[in-house]
């Protein structure tokens, strides 16, 4: 929008929050939490589809739950690198690395994925949502690689 | 004497440019890389010294050329943490720690390097870039201290 106000400090602050508060509702099988933060219309892009709006978003993520792929039984973490942030008051873009390192039954720790979380946010109501995530793979583990 | 604060805006800005040098690195962008460093910037990496745009340029297409940095598709991504920043207004220290993550021998998902950033970032026409980084090895076989 031509005349949105610059990105603030705030701003970035709260699109930081955004985003980390993604991965903490994720990782605590948080569903609802985790579907609050996106806009109504909000898209989710991953390797294996696309969720358009809440609904879907919420049936995918819901399920992901469901069978401990996510969420506290999964034995897994999202941890985040550093938000690299531009746009306007209004909307902006972010991307961001996550690495995911997984528990295996014997204890050891593996890295299955390394992704990277590119992000279109907008601010409704004075709040920072994700109107559009797409999920990059950018390292994946032999057992977890599509090609 | 600068008579400004580091302010809020600042530490966002050097966060910025953190997230930016390992976005570009591990894209291959090395135009948009160097935009994070003054044209007199000074890079004290593990394997010798690289001095302004010029030798940076030099230094980071030698990593790309070696195929694992800045590759399609991914091989290394440079995984940035929480940086320490201190300072004033137009001068500033940041330590920041690096994990590297890179495919081993058998493609699994692997950490052969943990490394710290230490810089000194100069803010000139308002804008914040490094003018002087020494990438540290800590853990890992590159960068193991001598016992």
């Amino acid at each position: 929008m031509a005349n949105a106000a610059p990105l603030s400090a705030q701003d970035r602050l709260d699109v930081m929050a955004l985003i980390a508060r993604y991965a903490v509702v994720l990782d605590a099988g948080d569903v609802e939490g985790y579907v609050s933060n996106f806009a109504p219309s909000g898209v989710v892009e991953y390797s294996g589809g696309r969720c358009v709006g809440r609904d879907e978003i919420r049936a995918w993520v819901g399920r992901l739950v469901s069978i401990n792929q996510v969420g506290p039984e999964s034995r897994l973490r999202h941890v985040l690198g550093i938000p690299y942030i531009e746009g306007d008051g209004e909307r902006c873009s972010a991307r961001t690395y996550v690495m995911i390192p997984r528990q295996g039954e014997a204890g050891e720790i593996a890295i299955p994925l390394v992704l990277t979380y590119v992000d279109s946010c907008v601010k409704r109501g004075g709040r920072w949502l994700f109107e559009k995530r797409v999920i990059q793979t950018d390292l994946a583990a032999p057992s977890r690689r599509t090609d | 004497m600068p008579d400004a604060a580091l302010s809020a805006e600042d530490r966002l800005d050097v966060m910025g440019v953190l997230a930016s040098y390992a976005l570009c690195l591990d894209s291959g962008d090395v135009e948009g890389l160097l935009e994070n460093f003054h044209a007199d910037a000074v890079l004290d990496h593990i394997a010798g010294r690289a001095v302004g745009h010029a030798g940076i340029r030099q230094w980071a297409e030698g990593l790309m050329n070696g195929g694992r940095v800045g590759g399609t598709p991914a091989q290394l991504r440079h995984f940035v943490g929480l940086p320490y920043v201190e300072g004033d207004g137009e001068r500033c220290t940041a330590q920041t720690y690096s994990t590297i993550l890179t495919y081993n021998a058998e493609k699994a998902v692997t950490v052969p390097l943990v490394g710290s950033y230490h810089d000194t970032l100069t803010k000139r026409d308002g804008r914040w870039r490094i003018q002087a980084r020494t990438i540290k090895g800590d853990l890992g076989r590159a960068g193991r201290p001598r016992e």
